[in-house]
């Protein structure tokens, strides 16, 4: 994953030398910040072999949160970004808890709480742009600076928290569960391993996430929107996936996920850099994704053939 | 079946029954809040936005909600996000068979929506529409508080070489166009309406301007403030003009200047959200054309109302309000409309 972002690198700099100018890499760092967060936990969610389509919805509503918070309640800033954390958290848990409760897949609940949450940011803030508040808090500061004028404040949440993930998910007996529950369910619960907890642990996870990133999002523009988020969690998807995270659940890790993202964020930029079609764009980064879940169905025909076992 | 099957069953049963239980509740409360048989004539008109939650149509909402208010009649805000001429059509067929007594659309596609709207005329139903038009349609008129959307890029081109002008530039003048929206009829129009008339003030003038990109922003925040970062790199050094075809574009252009503490590229936009009026404030936001939004809600319900409650004929054809631009000359007199107001929350 490493060299395929080394060589788009080198692609776009010799394409465009201000590719590669530190202002432009603030930006890709910046700008791919909020749904680098989000990649950290889908990479948990698609390790335990869930998946979680209302991220971006959850994002959106996060903001919407927050937002009102500051401007109806006047809640101070600070508590007010953990009571949104918090419903972040709440929201993963009901996306977990009605997948447990329900015995329905998480594809099908997340899939419906995807329009539930949407629907909830636009009714609670009427629609509007919640934005009516002080804006001159140190919050704000994180998306909008950057530290000595060259790394984004934004980027190094996202680097603080990926490697919280990566640790987690690598160094502890949660992490190697989530793993095992993956790669096989049944033998994961045999082994006693409470799988139900974990699914809606994970899920919890990727709330909290959504809160991070809704909350990065209103740090960047100042603004509350319900409108963000929309088709977020296809791109998140698409960066796990591409980071080599298998849509069967037991491979993947943290690092490659965020490169996934990062990769996506140069491809964008680069695009732009070098004054590709906007129409195109669009066909480049949809291909991508096809691409990526192309090669994940070929190693796992690859695994099933062979009787192989990934290694995680 | 063994006693952890049972448990993990009654789990089941009860998440169901909650989940019915709560259907059935909110079927009940919808229920309860539609008028009873018998009593007094309430009429029902409906508004159909392009986009549930484009910030620019809030003034359009108040005035919509203002004309409510004074008639007594009760007000359906609906549309689709983001903006699809699918889910419109859908949320007219919806509108037509609860029997509405109006409606105004803005339909999204001026071709795709054509049959919807002559589909509830032909029920009875008087159809306007405003912001955006389908001429070839039955509507009853179309109400618009600004100039066609060609002219809003006409008279952008127009301001655009006044301003030069009055500078006295000579040369090339590079510009980029940006929409957040580029797929949308009226951005079309908008960009069109400006080429055709940079095409036609180019000839004579001291000056030409010189199109060099053009990029589509999205709508979502944090991506169109990503991609307007993205186009400033990759032409910001290029270009002396910004034609910004959306709110949000104008907007985050603003925001883009300020942070590279640029003042070499004058930023031509649309829109007066709280934000622009601060930037074209501060001087890194040229101006944003506007009309009045707000005018297009209060206007076209009241002719409805009229016409259905009180039998007044109603208007055809279309009806033009004038441009505004926002400037630091008048954004004091701009910030007192009521379409900022409104705007403001």
């Amino acid at each position: 994953m490493l060299a395929a972002v080394l060589v788009t690198g080198a692609v776009f700099t010799v394409l465009d030398p201000r590719f590669f100018a530190i202002g432009n890499v603030g930006n890709i760092a910046s700008q791919i910040s909020f749904e680098g967060v989000l990649a950290v936990t889908m990479t948990f969610v698609l390790i335990s072999g869930e998946i979680d389509l209302s991220i971006g919805s959850m994002v959106g509503l996060t903001g919407v949160v927050f937002g009102i918070l500051l401007q109806t309640y006047h809640v101070p800033i600070w508590p007010a970004v953990i009571l949104t954390l918090l419903s972040g958290c709440v929201m993963g848990a009901v996306n977990g808890g009605l997948s447990v409760l329900l015995r329905v897949p998480t594809i099908i609940i997340t899939l419906g709480m995807l329009s539930a949450y949407r629907g909830f940011a636009y009714f609670i803030s009427n629609g509007y742009p919640v934005e009516n508040y002080s804006k001159t808090s140190v919050f704000f500061a994180i998306g909008q600076d950057r530290l000595f004028h060259i790394i984004p404040y934004d980027a190094m949440v996202l680097v603080v928290f990926a490697v919280i993930g990566a640790v987690v998910l690598r160094q502890t007996v949660i992490g190697h569960r989530i793993y095992a529950m993956g790669s096989n369910r049944r033998a994961a619960e045999l082994a006693g391993i409470r799988v139900n907890r974990i699914r809606v642990g994970v899920l919890v996870f990727n709330g909290f996430a959504a809160a991070i990133a809704g909350l990065l999002v209103v740090s960047q523009t100042a603004t509350a929107d319900p409108n963000v988020g929309i088709g977020y969690e296809l791109d998140v998807i698409a960066a796990v996936i591409i980071g080599g995270a298998k849509l069967t659940g037991g491979s993947g890790t943290v690092l490659a996920s965020v490169l996934g993202m990062l990769l996506l964020g140069m491809i964008r930029n680069g695009l732009v850099l070098v004054g590709v079609s906007i129409y195109l764009l669009i066909v480049v980064s949809g291909l991508i994704v096809i691409v990526a879940v192309a090669i994940d169905r070929f190693y796992t025909r690859r695994r099933l053939v062979g009787g192989g076992v990934d290694s995680a | 079946m063994n006693l952890h099957a049972i448990r993990q069953r009654s789990r089941g049963l009860v998440g169901l029954t909650t989940a019915v239980l709560a259907g059935s509740m909110l079927l009940t409360a919808c229920g309860s809040s539609s008028g009873s048989p018998g009593a007094s004539k309430t009429y029902t008109f409906a508004l159909v936005l392009d986009d549930l939650t484009n910030p620019v149509e809030l003034p359009l909402r108040k005035g919509a909600k203002d004309a409510a208010a004074k008639y007594g009649f009760t007000l359906k805000i609906v549309g689709p996000s983001p903006a699809t001429a699918q889910q419109q059509i859908s949320l007219m067929q919806d509108l037509q068979s609860q029997k509405v007594d109006g409606t105004v659309i803005l339909p999204v596609d001026s071709a795709a929506l054509v049959p919807a709207i002559d589909s509830m005329v032909g029920a009875g139903i008087p159809v306007a529409t405003t912001e955006l038009d389908a001429p070839d349609s039955k509507r009853s008129f179309f109400y618009f508080g600004g100039v066609t959307t060609i002219d809003q890029g006409k008279l952008s081109a127009q301001h655009v070489f006044n301003y030069y002008k009055a500078k006295g530039a000579t040369g090339t003048i590079n510009y980029v166009l940006t929409s957040c929206l580029p797929t949308v009829t009226g951005q079309q129009d908008r960009k069109k309406g400006f080429e055709d008339e940079v095409a036609a003030e180019n000839v004579g003038s001291p000056f030409q301007l010189n199109q060099v990109g053009f990029y589509n922003t999205t709508t979502d925040p944090a991506k169109n403030f990503a991609n307007t970062q993205n186009i400033y790199t990759a032409k910001g050094s290029q270009i002396q003009l910004e034609y910004a075809m959306c709110g949000p574009d104008t907007q985050n252009w603003g925001k883009v200047l300020k942070a590279n503490n640029d003042h070499h590229i004058l930023v031509a936009g649309f829109d007066w959200l709280p934000a622009t009026l601060d930037l074209i404030e501060q001087g890194w936001v040229g101006w944003a054309q506007g009309s009045s939004v707000y005018s297009e809600g209060l206007v076209t319900f009241t002719k409805l109302y009229q016409h259905v409650a009180q039998g007044a004929a109603l208007p055809s054809g279309s009806i033009h309000g004038s441009a505004i631009f926002a400037e630091q000359s008048n954004i004091q007199d701009i910030r007192k409309s009521p379409d900022v107001t409104a705007a403001s929350g």
